[in-house]
């Protein structure tokens, strides 16, 4: 009970700093009228936020939340994100296959008669949907001139 | 699993072959029937050209772009396609073109002098007149004002006396607050001493359709995007912005002989963002000049009202400057937002 | 219009609906590529067509790409566009109770039953439903796009303050980047990709399909649920269910249809107030969010009905009802077909065209739907290990394709992690999307309408659409308390 109380605090707290964020930024837009709504928006941001610490306080809140596996769901984000930084470097045809091996053997996949296939398939699959179909530009990897 | 892989590859490709086949006989892909103007410095080599129009789909500046484009794209023997990025009275999308990358592939639509209202304001504006190398304007039409058919105002002189009447109450639709329209009617207002209320929108067909439907009572545009609206009867012009009454509109007085002394007028102009090769910029410039010259385009466009004025990039180089000092002048008296 | 009719039956166009239907379905199912950027992908394409023909081709894409949304959307929680995210609340519950095959009947009969209302809307009615949309000035567009949010925050079951929070995110974030009034440059912080703002796609793809990658591979369950294939016979649904369902199905058609007609109004709204009526009425409105055949068949129908409805400002005025149709805007313009009642004098043939062949697209969908059906819901017997790792490589792909910049890839990335949190929270997203996508049109349109204000036109709020619309609004912020009220009384009586 005590660890997810603490995570209604964390969401509360990404709020305030957002809300304060936007406040601050508001200042240096130019024309008066745009920046009455997002001020309007922060502020009751920031009560809404307000009202859930309270709740939280006063124990009225009955909810308990599960973040049970983040810890893989945590690791998957980080393997996408190389994904896609690699791509930029060496190109999506090169690191889609080797993500798709990585995480589907990380999610607990063995067997290699199915590892393979879907990798090739799916680059092979991304070619003639994106580039021959549809012709829209697919990275190809700065160290390859893309 | 494998079973629903090899469907799902299979469907994939019936559809690249089918579209394939599609490209090939529509007679638009790359390589190919290239016109004399493909080979230059290995561009376009059959890459997507797109077109950034800052206006919303159906707009006259967006009907202007699509109709060069399909002739474009034969002259230059690749696909050219159209972008819309409306907002901001054109402003989002010239800075969207200001920040493409240089490379020939993306060009825009600049309408002067609506481009350079903004500019005269370095804070807020992200591009500056270098920002853009023009590669040939295809337009200028000019500006108009319009009423509701059922309007009791028939030309500048009610208008002006309904202003008077109702201060601030008389309501004006624009594509924005800082575009040509708008200066048209806030010099209308300076030199009657009047006060309009401008309701920007994003688009001419969003501003003509909220006066047919009466939430505003006027409403400035240009010709071209007008045409269908004023043969059906919707909506009344009761006064057009260039020096001489326009072609299309015979009985329309201009703003000069109603007293009003400016030139309103929206030229449109291709440019690529400053930067770009000067052999790709020759190899677009004379694709687009093949464009105007080409008898079957100037047919569509004289069937279409389309008011077509080349100028080529040097001479469009110099409007850029003489509009932008015209602009910084008018600027240092009446600074606008 | 006789001419017209069999130029529809040629085999030619039949060729296109085909095609055009089973390609936009795809696209549609595939999460990062919808139906705007399906019609957009197909105009050039269209160039050297017929106009007929490429309109016919141009129709199929859109009402199936509105459709193919849905497949994803029910069967693995990965809506394939932002429309098909209403079918995520009824839909994968019945997925995840094994009646995913059911659900797929449920959703392709009523999209179709939608479809052809809309289509047939547009066909007899569009010139008198033209006036209509155009008595929507600023003011009224501004309380029909509130009505969307007003709506899902009234949805939110329970949980009122947590979907405020979520609306006020989305309505904040939606001011980044230019705005559309006076063109200043807000929150950017002098980052270029963010000039337009937060790009939409990425952002709906991030908080629903990339977050249900995470909550998958978080789950550690095997695979997403095993279809229950002891389900009455070929589609799952037994005749006497249809008709059960029949009412609603209409109901929220109608409802699609008109709001699609609405400028600006779009998907979200029509879903959100046929969801909303279809609980109203329910006889066992709990069920609703936990699986509910007709909360799905309500969104189903409307989504759908939305596509027949957005072209009837279009075709009539120019004006585009949603994203969707200002790019059917650009294809009619391509035939160089202005719309206004020259579409309908001048080339009137191809204008029926156009309309018989959304008629019978809608039928291709149910073809492709309810034999596809058994085929598509065997998706959710693929082992997640595998299923998840596709549909991360999917939304990467889809994220990138729009703008071409791998910037809009890590943003999706964040807001799939942002997504994944508020969905262990219990904080819903869904109020977040619709505000983030909305809260654009809300603030012009009130911008503008203070500007008619100020001008002196104080009747604007209180004209008889507007105070219908102000009294629609408030009904449904308030329904969450009007249900607790008869609750309670309700228990007193049992007491």
């Amino acid at each position: 009970m005590k660890k997810t109380q603490l995570y209604d605090f964390i969401t509360a707290g990404v709020i305030y700093a957002i809300s304060i964020f936007f406040l601050t930024g508001s200042f240096s837009i130019p024309t008066p009228e745009s920046r009455i709504m997002p001020r309007v928006y922060a502020i009751l941001l920031i009560v809404c936020a307000t009202i859930l610490v309270l709740r939280r306080l006063k124990n009225k809140d009955n909810d308990s939340y599960d973040y049970s596996g983040s810890h893989i769901a945590v690791t998957l984000i980080a393997m996408m994100a190389a994904y896609v930084a690699a791509s930029h470097f060496v190109g999506m045809y090169v690191t889609t296959p080797i993500f798709l091996l990585g995480s589907m053997y990380f999610l607990g996949m063995r067997s290699w008669k199915v590892l393979i296939p879907v990798a090739v398939g799916m680059d092979v699959f991304i070619y003639l949907v994106f580039s021959v179909v549809f012709k829209v530009a697919i990275p190809m990897g700065v160290l390859f001139g893309g | 699993m494998k079973k629903k892989l090899a469907i799902l590859m299979s469907a994939a490709l019936l559809i690249a072959s089918l579209a394939g086949c599609g490209q090939k006989s529509g007679g638009n892909a790359s390589g190919g029937n290239a016109g004399s103007n493909g080979g230059g410095a290995g561009f376009p080599a059959g890459k997507n050209i797109e077109i950034i129009v800052g206006f919303a789909a159906g707009s006259a500046t967006d009907l202007n772009a699509r109709m060069l484009a399909t002739y474009l794209e034969d002259e230059l023997g690749t696909s050219v396609t159209i972008a819309n990025r409306e907002g901001g009275g054109g402003e989002i999308g010239w800075t969207a073109l200001a920040n493409a990358k240089a490379d020939g592939y993306t060009i825009g639509v600049i309408n002067s002098p609506a481009f350079q209202l903004p500019i005269q304001n370095p804070d807020t504006c992200k591009f500056t007149i270098d920002s853009f190398i023009p590669l040939g304007n295809m337009v200028t039409d000019p500006g108009v004002i319009l009423v509701g058919a059922d309007s009791p105002i028939n030309n500048i002189e009610d208008l002006v006396a309904a202003a008077k009447a109702n201060p601030g109450g008389v309501t004006v639709s624009v594509t924005g607050m800082n575009t040509s329209e708008a200066r048209a009617i806030n010099t209308l207002a300076k030199t009657f001493d009047v006060q309009f209320q401008l309701i920007p929108y994003d688009g001419s067909t969003e501003g003509i359709n909220a006066l047919i439907g009466n939430h505003v009572q006027v409403s400035c545009q240009n010709v071209g995007d007008i045409l269908p609206q004023l043969a059906q009867g919707n909506v009344k012009a009761i006064a057009v912005g260039s020096k001489e009454r326009s072609d299309l509109l015979p009985d329309v007085p201009t703003y000069g002989e109603q007293g009003l002394d400016f030139n309103q007028f929206s030229m449109r102009t291709f440019c690529v963002p400053a930067g770009t090769d000067p052999e790709i910029v020759a190899v677009l410039e004379a694709g687009i000049a093949a464009v105007m010259e080409n008898p079957d385009f100037v047919k569509q466009a004289e069937e279409a009202n389309v008011l077509l004025d080349y100028q080529d990039s040097a001479s469009m180089i110099q409007v850029y400057k003489d509009l932008d000092a015209q602009w910084r002048a008018e600027w240092e008296v009446t600074p606008w937002a | 219009m006789l001419e017209s009719l069999l130029t529809v039956i040629q085999p030619v166009n039949l060729m296109w609906i085909v095609i055009g239907s089973v390609v936009g379905a795809i696209i549609g199912a595939l999460p990062g590529l919808t139906a705007t950027m399906g019609v957009a992908l197909f105009i050039p394409l269209t160039f050297a067509m017929e106009p007929a023909s490429g309109l016919i081709l141009l129709a199929a894409v859109y009402a199936a790409a509105s459709f193919g949304g849905n497949i994803t959307a029910i069967l693995i929680k990965t809506p394939g566009t932002p429309d098909s995210f209403f079918m995520v609340m009824d839909g994968y519950p019945m997925t995840l109770k094994g009646e995913g095959r059911k659900a797929m009947s449920v959703t392709t009969i009523t999209a179709t039953i939608g479809g052809v209302v809309g289509a047939l809307t547009l066909l007899f009615l569009a010139p008198p439903l033209a006036s209509l949309a155009i008595k929507f000035g600023p003011a009224q567009t501004f309380l029909t796009s509130m009505l969307g949010i007003t709506i899902i925050i009234g949805l939110s079951k329970g949980a009122m303050l947590k979907g405020m929070l979520s609306a006020c995110l989305g309505f904040l974030l939606a001011t980044v980047g230019m705005d559309s009034v006076a063109a200043n440059l807000r929150f950017t912080g002098g980052v270029l990709e963010l000039y337009e703002g937060i790009p939409m796609i990425p952002c709906v793809i991030g908080l629903f399909c990339c977050a249900q990658v995470f909550s998958l591979a978080a789950s550690r369950k095997k695979q997403i649920a095993i279809p229950n294939d002891a389900v009455a016979g070929k589609t799952g649904l037994t005749l006497k269910e249809f008709f059960q369902h029949l009412w609603i199905t209409i109901e929220s058609s109608i409802i699609g249809t008109i709001v699609g007609i609405i400028p600006a109004a779009g998907s979200m709204v029509a879903c959100g107030l046929s969801y909303s009526e279809a609980r109203r009425q329910s006889k066992n409105p709990d069920l609703f969010g936990d699986g509910a055949p007709d909360g799905l068949a309500a969104v189903s129908a409307a989504n759908n009905a939305v596509v027949g409805g957005s072209l009837v400002p279009l075709l009539t005025l120019g004006i585009p009802g949603n994203g969707t149709a200002a790019v059917f805007l650009g294809g009619l313009l391509i035939h160089g077909m202005v719309p206004g009642p020259d579409l309908f004098s001048q080339h009137a043939e191809a204008t029926y065209s156009l309309l018989f062949g959304l008629i019978a697209c809608q039928f291709v969908i149910l073809v492709i739907g309810l034999f596809g059906a058994g085929l598509f819901s065997k998706v959710t017997s693929i082992p997640n290990s595998v299923l998840v790792p596709l549909i991360a490589v999917f939304t990467v792909l889809g994220s990138f394709a729009i703008r071409g910049m791998l910037f809009d890839v890590f943003l999706m990335i964040l807001f799939g992690a942002i997504g994944y949190y508020a969905e262990r929270s219990r904080i819903s997203m869904a109020p977040f999307v619709l505000a983030f996508i909305l809260g654009p049109i809300v603030e012009k349109q009130f911008r503008r309408a203070m500007m008619l204000m100020a001008s002196g036109d104080t009747g604007i709020f209180t004209n008889p659409l507007s105070l219908f619309l102000l009294a629609l609004n408030i009904l449904c912020l308030l329904t969450p308390f009007i249900n607790e009220i008869k609750d309670r009384m309700a228990k007193k009586k049992e007491a």
